[in-house]
């Protein structure tokens, strides 16, 4: 009789733990900016063409894009969702576009904190972030959600 | 275990590590190769990704721009139409679900998954989904789903090739491995085999291996040399050990091989021989059995000589006599040399044996026949030592007189000279010389001078100190030396002892000699400081002395001086003979009894250009001694006969006296000479008279007979001179033809206050006047003399107070004016 108990709460374990993961890794690819700039929203062009080097003004700012190398899954995600290209052809683009256009390549941070200082140090920084990262920063306006679902 | 072994055999083996060597590159090459793969497979994804998103983006900006749904259904057959989309399908914002119509199937929103990987949900299909927004304002999402399964054949493609290719190279490797490991193992095993028959002692196959690998075919070859070397050598140690084997088995010396534990391991036929075993007794025996005394073996370890561990040495050998015992227990005398050779399986001995019982016998006989010419060699020794001895004594001693001789003398004296020099003292050495002894020996014989020359000796001995030393130097010659002195007094003394010794008269057998002594003094180191000079000078001291009355004489250098110019005088006079530099003297005789002049003595004189006009005594005993003294009479009688021979003429009638010395009645060309010169200047033989003293005739009184008797029948007069100076036999005298006497002026001179020389001078008288003699005194010096002389009878006189010598110039006016007359003759 014991036995018994024992297994159906092993089951109920085992069933239960995927429940419990997929919820906590629910979770929000979001564009994030520095709040002092007012800007609210951009559109899906915008976006994209602000990531892919293009100048872009906004509410009287020069946007500019950082790039989130801090997670690989998050910068696949960036990449299938704002750009459409694969990391190689990203990666041509963005230096063909300097050598093309003249300017400098888009910064790119391997860690976040890094990534949340440049934000906030340099207003008219735009970058694509997790949402839990700057969920309780005031200082920081999320401007849009790139993409929302489950991570294993 | 077998299995075991086997893996460890092929671990170790060439094949076995070539094989792992080929696996271990492979295990290497291939994951290298499918790395490749890995590379060709993350394009392949990244070209479909690529591909993918940019399709996607491209149908939502067509969507974008539509309105309607059958724009929608366009646009999305089209994207369904291009290769390798599954799914194409529109959800808008209202729920509405927009599908390609030329697909099969839809997918219900709830269950598309979106990829954002290769591969990512292993469905083959890649979901994509992005957002639009429509012309309306409405926002929708396209989702698509491409097919993956081409890109995947692709890459599994990729990997089945490079696994053909792996397989393949693998394979192709291996198979030129498999084919060259037997030929590298083949010839490697038949070198092997080879090795292991040289090993054992096979090697008298020649090694044949065939292989186009150098390094094998080297090998081959050099194992080959190698056993040709080995074969060389075996025959060399085969033939030596044959050689060995013959010499241990002929060798005459037994040799036997002993190990640490005093074992037997081998005798050669000689040691068998000697100790009386056989062959087969060798493994019984040990060496107990063969030596009364085994210490001699160094058993222990700390005995060894010197330590050589872990090599092969021999130490020096030694060699002893002991004791061996045979088989029969009887011990014989041996002969053994120990010789230690250090192995690394211990210690052996070798032991050479040689039976020395013959020997021992023969050393016993040898040492009796030592023994004994020991004894006489000890005997004869003795003997030779005192032969040495007397041998010794005779060369460094005088025979006669048994004084050291001149050799001993000069040793003593360069001993005597060492010891004055260090101690700073005086010596003397003093040479003596005896007066008359000549005329003993020739008068009496030489039995009678060698008695004398011992008695002189012994009495010359009681005059000197112990410490002194008297030799002989020979003849009549003693040496004495005075090794040390005070003074020149202690030297003095002692000459004048000597003198006094030979005071009294010597008498030997009824005769009775007065002998005088003559001693020259040299000193040191006044006088010299080596002993030939010192020699030198006591001699030159010694003829001094003989001139002397005191009868030594202490070295003078003047003196000596004096004789080393006798030889520039030699030269001198005989350049004054030769140029008649020699004048003629003359000096008056007169007849006692008729008061008249009778004739005149010819004395010679050498006027000397530096030295003035020098006396006969000064120049007559140099010529006498160097041979001039016939050159130098015959000049004299070659001018006195011209002188007689001119006052003849003059009718001076003088009768003219010329001395003779002994060398002329030696001469026996001088009667031929004398008539040769009386011829020459015509004078007749009574006019001509010969003076000779006793010691000219008694040097050879048979000669001087014969001269002078040659000389007595040419009708010439003859005198004997200096009467009672020498010694002479008037037995003798009385055979002899002369006709006077000449008493010598030594005893004329002092006769008035001499009773003895008056003595002498009357008896002298009387005994000529018996001979039938006529008397002549020389030295006539005074009236009273001469008034004495007539009184006892002497027939003539001649002295300075008749007239000294004169010039033959002078001499005619001397005759004008003496009392005595020329007597003149009759005629």
């Amino acid at each position: 009789m014991k036995s018994r108990h024992a297994i159906a709460i092993l089951l109920m374990l085992l069933l239960g733990t995927p429940t419990l993961a997929a919820n906590e890794n629910n979770r929000h690819l979001v564009l994030v900016t520095d709040s002092t700039t007012g800007i609210t929203a951009l559109t899906t062009s915008e976006i994209h063409k602000l990531f892919l080097g293009l100048p872009i003004k906004k509410g009287g700012h020069s946007l500019e894009a950082a790039i989130n190398h801090s997670d690989p899954f998050l910068y696949e995600i960036f990449l299938q969702k704002i750009v459409y290209m694969s990391s190689i052809s990203y990666d041509r683009h963005l230096l063909s576009n300097v050598i093309q256009l003249g300017g400098r390549r888009l910064q790119i941070f391997n860690n976040t904190r890094s990534l949340l200082n440049a934000l906030k140090q340099r207003p008219g920084t735009v970058s694509v972030l997790w949402e839990n990262d700057v969920k309780n920063r005031s200082d920081l306006t999320i401007i849009g959600e790139i993409w929302h679902g489950t991570t294993e | 275990m077998a299995r075991h072994n086997r893996i460890k055999i092929l671990l170790h083996s060439f094949a076995g590590r070539i094989t792992i060597g080929v696996i271990l590159i492979h295990a290497l090459l291939i994951p290298f190769l499918f790395g490749v793969v890995f590379v060709i497979e993350a394009g392949y994804k990244q070209q479909f990704i690529e591909y993918v998103r940019h399709d996607a983006a491209v149908v939502a900006e067509q969507l974008s721009e539509e309105q309607t749904e059958s724009g929608f259904l366009h646009h999305l057959n089209d994207a369904a139409l291009s290769g390798g989309v599954l799914v194409a399908q529109l959800l808008t914002e209202d729920g509405m679900l927009v599908n390609s119509t030329v697909l099969d199937k839809p997918i219900p929103p709830a269950t598309f998954q979106e990829d954002f990987r290769f591969g990512e949900h292993g469905d083959s299909v890649y979901y994509i989904s992005l957002p639009i927004g429509t012309a309306d304002g409405k926002s929708a999402t396209v989702q698509m789903g491409f097919d993956e399964a081409p890109t995947q054949e692709q890459i599994q493609k990729a990997y089945h090739r490079v696994e053909i290719l792996a397989v393949s190279y693998i394979t192709l490797s291996l198979l030129p491995v498999a084919f060259l490991i037997p030929q590298l193992t083949r010839p490697l095993r038949k070198l092997r085999d080879t090795a292991q028959k040289i090993a054992k002692g096979e090697a008298t196959e020649q090694l044949y291996v065939k292989s186009s690998i150098y390094e094998i075919s080297g090998l081959a070859d050099d194992l080959e040399s190698m056993r040709h070397e080995l074969v060389d050598r075996s025959q060399a140690i085969i033939a030596r050990e044959g050689r060995i084997s013959a010499i241990m088995n002929n060798v005459v010396d037994g040799i036997i091989t002993i190990d640490d534990s005093g074992t037997i391991e081998s005798m050669n036929p000689a040691a068998l021989q000697i100790f009386g075993y056989e062959q087969s007794d060798i493994s019984n025996i040990n060496l107990d059995n063969l030596l009364n005394d085994t210490k001699i073996f160094p058993r222990n370890a700390d005995d060894q000589i010197g330590s050589s561990l872990g090599k092969t040495s021999v130490t020096s050998i030694k060699t002893h006599e002991t004791m061996g015992r045979r088989k029969d227990g009887i011990a014989f005398p041996i002969e053994i040399a120990i010789s230690e050779l250090t192995r690394s399986e211990g210690r052996l001995f070798i032991a050479i044996v040689r039976d020395i019982t013959e020997r021992k016998r023969s050393e016993e006989e040898l040492k009796a026949l030592h023994d004994d010419l020991e004894r006489r060699v000890i005997k004869r020794t003795k003997e030779l030592a005192s032969l040495n001895q007397e041998l010794e004594h005779q060369a460094l001693h005088d025979a006669l007189t048994e004084l050291p001789n001149r050799l001993l003398l000069q040793d003593r004296m360069h001993q005597a000279l060492l010891t004055a020099q260090r101690e700073h003292h005086q010596l003397a050495l003093l040479i003596t010389d005896l007066d008359r002894f000549k005329e003993i020996n020739d008068t009496l014989g030489h039995h009678y001078g060698d008695l004398v020359l011992q008695e002189v000796s012994a009495r010359m001995r009681t005059a000197l100190r112990g410490s002194d030393t008297i030799a002989r130097l020979g003849g009549d010659e003693f040496a004495v030396l005075l090794p040390y002195i005070e003074s020149t007094d202690d030297a003095v003394m002692t000459a004048r002892k000597l003198v006094a010794t030979m005071e009294k008269p010597i008498v030997l057998e009824d005769h009775s000699f007065h002998v005088g002594i003559s001693v020259g003094i040299a000193l040191y180191p006044d006088h010299g400081n080596d002993g030939s000079t010192m020699m030198r000078h006591a001699d030159v001291a010694m003829y001094v002395a003989k001139r002397s009355t005191s009868g030594y004489a202490l070295y003078d250098h003047l003196e000596d001086q004096h004789s080393v110019s006798r030889l520039a005088m030699v030269g001198e006079l005989r350049h004054a003979i030769e140029h008649k530099q020699l004048v003629l003297f003359y000096q008056p005789k007169i007849n006692l009894k008729e008061g008249q002049i009778t004739g005149v003595e010819a004395l010679v004189r050498w006027n000397h250009p530096q030295r003035g006009l020098l006396s006969p005594d000064e120049f007559i005993p140099l010529a006498e001694h160097t041979g001039l003294i016939r050159p130098l009479t015959f000049f004299v009688l070659d001018e006195a006969l011209h002188q007689a021979s001119v006052w003849k003429k003059n009718d001076l009638n003088l009768k003219m006296a010329i001395n003779l010395s002994a060398h002329h009645l030696q001469d026996e060309q001088l009667t031929n000479k004398v008539e040769s010169a009386m011829r020459q200047w015509d004078v007749p033989p009574e006019l001509l008279e010969f003076e000779i003293t006793e010691s000219a005739i008694m040097a050879n009184p048979l000669r001087a007979m014969n001269t002078l008797t040659q000389l007595s029948t040419m009708g010439i007069g003859l005198s004997i001179d200096d009467f009672g100076t020498g010694y002479s036999s008037l037995i003798y005298l009385k055979q002899l033809p002369v006709d006077e006497i000449k008493i010598d002026k030594s005893f004329v001179i002092d006769m008035m206050e001499n009773n003895e020389d008056l003595v002498i001078v009357r008896s002298t008288i009387d005994l000529a006047h018996n001979m039938g003699r006529q008397v002549v005194a020389e030295g006539v010096e005074s009236e009273e003399v001469l008034k004495l002389l007539i009184e006892l009878g002497c027939d003539m006189a001649q002295g300075y107070y008749i007239s000294r010598p004169i010039t033959a110039n002078i001499i005619t006016q001397w005759l004008q004016q003496t009392q005595w007359p020329l007597k003149r003759s009759n005629a």
